[in-house]
């Protein structure tokens, strides 16, 4: 007699739990397998939208400044006839479906040129260049990828943070100072660094001898300040007085030497400091020397 | 007490397997398909980033940039400069044979002239064009240099092979420094 309880061997429901953990498991590895195959390709997207987006920069920065204007957006063309990128509006499309939009965007600066986000004034010589790219990732998200990069008019700044000060130009050098006939200032250099003219259009002196006055200064070999003219105010100066020259202009390059500056008493151990106001208003003040 | 299968679960176990095992097969051509896939993407990505990197580097530090002897606008692009000591350096496509799984392939490489040639893209690889084109400002001055590279596996005879392709374009500044010539 056969016991039924005693039967060995698998029944259906094993079968069907058989076939259920094996589909349960290949469908992992297909998962892992799809999920690995995106995440290569969502990488690929990716970079290659890094490299339209650095495209984009670069297409900006190839332009000359001055065809760049702030709050632009749009696309840039690039034409093989004449080896120009140009503006345009709207995006840029590429066939796998990204896209990208460019934008030219102003730069504020405070006082002391350093970048603000708000309440500094628009340098005119700065942009941000910005390259934004688009496009659709797994499961059609939206995916985007923005470079920024500062463009600055080095080359022919027009604001006030680039632009090269008159003062800027100029060096002073002191170190060989002394006094012809106790009275006469020389030796001290005014010395032209840049390649453009740059003139002397006032001069302030402060000594420690309250006694002397000053009474005649000379600069570029010519006399451009006296107590009886050229030159004012007229008469004897004091210590700290703003002496308004004539115009004495240094060429490009050029070292001259202030070779007498008089004052009416001895001026052996004397301490200075010279003030020079130039053109464009700028100043440059000597440190305290004693020649 | 029986032991041992039955027939109908013998024949239920072999009627799983035939059903189960070319999927089991197929899932694990598929996972080697797949690993290879992701290398070669992998490799063309690498090489198109010491490429750019390399260009990059190269002609930011170019003192001059010769146009004349450059060969820009075509797939078989050279670009000829000279670096910040003053030497001439090159850059340039040029064609490489190469043996790879007992197959010989004629392959695009670039190569970087610095005194001495050397290739600066992989043997595994076939560049199918290098392209440079200049960018000028408003007064003609060389601005940038705008790169399409297609970076392809040896072998493109697959939908896989193809999707691979790494068609790369991008742009480099040319620096105030540097002039042509």
């Amino acid at each position: 007699m056969f016991n039924k309880k005693q039967h060995k061997g698998s029944v259906l429901l094993e079968v069907l739990m058989a076939i259920g953990l094996s589909a349960i498991f290949f469908s992992a590895i297909a998962g892992l397998l799809v999920a690995s195959n995106q995440s290569t390709g969502s990488l690929y997207n990716a970079q290659t939208a890094y490299w339209r987006a650095q495209e984009g920069i670069s297409a900006l920065k190839s332009m000359s400044f001055s065809e760049l204007s702030a709050t632009w957006d749009g696309r840039a063309t690039y034409s093989g006839v004449s080896d120009q990128w140009t503006l345009g509006t709207g995006q840029v499309e590429f066939p796998d479906g990204q896209t990208r939009s460019l934008a030219i965007i102003e730069v504020q600066r405070d006082e002391n040129c350093e970048i603000v986000e708000i309440g500094g004034d628009v340098d005119p010589d700065s942009y941000y260049l910005r390259s934004n790219m688009a496009w659709e990732g797994l499961g059609g998200s939206k995916q985007d990828l923005v470079l920024q990069s500062l463009r600055v008019n080095w080359s022919d700044p027009v604001g006030q943070c680039f632009n090269p000060t008159d003062a800027g130009g100029i060096s002073l050098d002191w170190s060989g100072g002394y006094w012809g006939g106790s009275k006469q200032l020389r030796g001290v250099y005014i010395i032209n660094n840049t390649d453009r003219d740059i003139t002397i259009t006032k001069m302030t002196l402060h000594w420690d001898v309250p006694a002397s006055f000053l009474q005649q200064i000379f600069a570029i070999g010519t006399k451009v300040w006296s107590d009886s003219g050229p030159g004012s105010p007229y008469g004897q100066q004091p210590s700290g007085t703003e002496i308004d020259v004539l115009d004495a202009t240094i060429p490009a390059g050029y070292t001259d030497e202030t070779h007498k500056i008089q004052f009416t008493q001895a001026m052996t151990g004397a301490t200075l400091i010279m003030e020079f106001e130039f053109g464009d208003g700028s100043v440059l003040i000597t440190d305290p020397f004693t020649p | 007490m029986k032991q041992g299968f039955t027939l109908i679960e013998l024949v239920l176990y072999m009627a799983l397997l035939v059903i189960l095992l070319p999927s089991i097969i197929l899932m694990l051509l598929q996972v080697s398909k797949n690993q290879q896939h992701v290398y070669t993407r992998a490799q063309i990505e690498n090489t198109a980033a010491v490429l750019f990197s390399e260009l990059n580097y190269e002609i930011t530090h170019a003192s001059k940039i010769l146009t004349s002897t450059s060969i820009f606008d075509s797939d078989q692009g050279v670009l000829v400069f000279r670096d910040s000591d003053d030497q001439l350096r090159r850059i340039e496509y040029s064609t490489d044979t190469v043996e790879f799984s007992e197959t010989t392939y004629n392959i695009g490489r670039v190569s970087l002239f610095d005194g001495l040639d050397r290739w600066i893209t992989s043997e595994n690889l076939a560049i199918t064009s290098f392209k440079i084109e200049p960018a000028r400002d408003d007064d003609s001055n060389l601005t940038g240099l705008n790169l399409w590279i297609v970076i392809a596996p040896l072998s493109t005879d697959t939908e896989i092979d193809q999707s691979n392709i790494l068609r790369l374009r991008t742009s480099i500044e040319v620096q105030p420094h540097t002039i042509e010539e």
